[in-house]
């Protein structure tokens, strides 16, 4: 098989400060195929963000860095790249939208201003010409009036239609990869839909890799071709989509489904995982998911977490999984 | 926008009347007497009091308030007692050295403190922003005439590059009128420098956490462009307010600094007239001043508009 177009191993993200050191993301590994949608799902603060972040070098230095591993991408390393090509890979080959489109754009310069200076930073080409293709781009991410638009401040448009330029913004140059970071917690029910369905057009369209952090499931068992689960700062389970819906191997996935609401039975209680994720600083040693793990079972303290292989693609980070699979062996 | 500005200058009437009315108030309760001082020592008390007569200080306090506004709103400052001239002519002749100065002292102040505040937030922590930050606390804190006597001391006595004091106008000589109001205008802004490069600083180390601005390095700008066309262009907008308070302070500052180097501006003019009690002479000059702040303050308003487009709608 072809080398994977991004290569993520065993990341280790920290907090520092003078006096201690915080690990926030820890033995992170993955991949992600040439036109692949990838979903990376878990609540806030597992390090979701910090590791979407990461694939492009984005973490918030010196407070937050990346103290070990690999992120490969076309078999370059992002990490220990020098500024340089940083700069060539940023907006050209990877592209990345964020959370919320309002703060994410310059609020004193138009959007279509913001867009031909990210063509123009990887491009050679007249002002007019990158205009030109800014209103192109923006008629791709269908705004309407894209002329008017491109003219407008981002004060000046709705909520989904920013998160349209920010989109506009990251695939403008043809990347490769893009990196979309809750692209829709910040917007109504209804556009969310519309978003997703827009990203996932142009990946299959341009036949760009999608790599999608969320905390909704249900966008990504409709989307995507394959799932990251994390939690505290780890991968818990990692599975084709409909392989992890169907069979999923980590009982923090499990509680995850199983607090799903159904939609066609009245139900008198919602299902939660009890109790909260543990604070970075504050993870149990070994398996970090155990203070809520109702099927825990004696070992599981002591036991060294990693993800044990399932079936093909399939892994999870759990003991029950090793002693039932060593069974079966 | 000519609405919002015929609004502000109404606006400002009732500040100008407030402040005319407290300068006259002051003027009654600090001790001493014009007409003293004008008629010498040996004056008799007949003498004194026939002065006092002409100037129109034996009527009440009320009497002469009302006289001085009912002049103003005919554009008429009143005459000074012991320059023998019109209140107006003499601000008028005053005002572009003072002005100059002014300017002169912001054109050195501003693009330093931008930078060097820029500097220290790019390399916050490190040996430099300490440097940076620390020379610009002894900005803040050092009074402008110690700053001014060191100065002449230093740079004119022992390296006489500059004149110890005085003024040349530019038409006289371009190069003498330099030499006479580099030192003053460097001393004048010293104080402006600090607090503004402690403000430019904060600013930028507040916007470069700002979304947009990782925003900006995701679409692949170098750092350098991100900190100017990203972060600086939003840090402007309190930066020009600041600018504007301070270039209102330096006239507060001038009345020290052109003492200092014997220069014949506004300030100069004010602290003699409060010297000799010159009413008229007071209340004109701090009037102008108060006009001249509000005047500014607008200005800073109205480039809000053109810096941020948030405001230009409302």
């Amino acid at each position: 098989m072809a080398s994977p177009l991004l290569s993520v191993e065993a990341l280790r993200v920290v907090a520092e400060t003078r006096y201690r050191q915080n690990l926030l993301v820890e033995d992170i590994s993955f991949d992600v195929r040439a036109g692949e949608f990838v979903g990376i799902v878990g609540e806030s603060g597992c390090g979701k963000s910090l590791t979407a972040l990461s694939l492009m070098g984005l973490l918030p230095k010196p407070a937050v860095r990346a103290s070990h591993g690999k992120v490969l991408f076309e078999n370059r390393n992002v990490l220990s790249m020098p500024a340089r090509d940083l700069h060539h890979l940023r907006g050209n080959e990877i592209g990345m939208i964020f959370q919320d489109p309002m703060s994410a754009l310059n609020p004193v310069q138009t959007v279509g201003q913001q867009i031909v200076e990210t063509i123009l930073l990887h491009e050679s080409m007249s002002r007019d010409a990158a205009w030109q293709r800014t209103i192109d781009v923006l008629k791709e991410v269908n705004i309407p009036a894209s002329e008017e638009r491109a003219r407008a401040y981002p004060h000046q448009l709705s909520g989904g239609m920013r998160q349209r330029v920010m989109i506009a913004m990251a695939i403008v140059c043809r990347p490769k990869l893009l990196v979309a970071d809750e692209p829709t917690t910040a917007l109504d029910v209804t556009i969310q839909a519309q978003i997703l369905e827009l990203l996932d057009q142009l990946r299959r369209e341009r036949g760009m890799a999608l790599v999608l952090i969320t905390h909704d499931l249900g966008l990504v068992a409709e989307y995507a071709d394959r799932v990251l689960v994390m939690y505290s700062g780890r991968i818990v389970e990692q599975a084709p989509v409909a392989d992890l819906f169907t069979r999923p191997q980590h009982p923090y996935t499990r509680g995850l489904l199983g607090s799903v609401p159904p939609l066609d039975e009245d139900v008198e209680e919602l299902i939660t995982i009890e109790g909260q994720p543990p604070t970075p600083g504050a993870w149990p040693s070994g398996c970090r998911f155990l203070p809520r793990c109702r099927e825990q079972q004696v070992g599981c303290a002591s036991w060294p977490v990693r993800l044990v292989p399932f079936h093909e693609d399939h892994a999870a980070a759990c003991m029950l999984l090793e002693r039932e699979t060593a069974d079966v062996d | 926008m000519t609405g919002y500005v015929a609004r502000r200058l109404l606006a400002a009437i009732p500040v100008l009347l407030l402040v005319s009315l407290l300068a006259f108030l002051l003027m009654q309760i600090v001790p001493g007497d014009p007409a003293h001082s004008m008629a010498g020592a040996d004056a008799s008390v007949e003498e004194i009091e026939q002065l006092r007569h002409e100037l129109g200080l034996d009527q009440p306090p009320l009497v002469r308030l009302f006289d001085w506004y009912v002049a103003l709103l005919q554009g008429d400052l009143g005459r000074s007692y012991t320059l023998r001239a019109d209140v107006a002519s003499l601000i008028h002749e005053r005002i572009p050295i003072t002005l100059s100065l002014a300017v002169y002292s912001m054109l050195i102040a501003v693009p330093i403190s931008i930078v060097m505040g820029a500097v220290a937030a790019r390399y916050r922590g490190s040996f430099l922003d300490l440097g940076i930050m620390g020379t610009a606390l002894l900005g803040v804190s050092v009074p402008n005439f110690w700053i001014g006597i060191m100065g002449i001391l230093y740079f004119s006595v022992h390296l006489g590059w500059f004149p110890s004091g005085g003024y040349v106008s530019p038409g006289e000589s371009v190069t003498g009128w330099i030499r006479s109001m580099t030192m003053p205008a460097l001393v004048l802004g010293t104080m402006q420098m600090g607090l503004l490069t402690r403000i430019t600083r904060s600013e930028m180390l507040e916007m470069m956490h700002k979304d947009f601005v990782r925003t900006a390095r995701a679409k692949g700008g170098s750092e350098l462009r991100v900190m100017l066309r990203h972060a600086m262009r939003n840090a402007l907008v309190p930066i020009v307010t600041v600018i504007g308070l301070l270039f209102g302070m330096i006239v507060t500052g001038a009345v020290v600094v052109e003492q200092v180097f014997s220069i014949p501006g506004l300030g100069r003019l004010i602290v003699q007239a409060i010297l000799t009690r010159d009413y008229p002479l007071i209340q004109g000059s701090l009037l102008f001043v108060a006009a001249a702040f509000v005047f500014i303050n607008l200005l800073v308003d109205i480039s809000y508009a053109y810096l941020d487009p948030r405001i230009r709608q409302t």
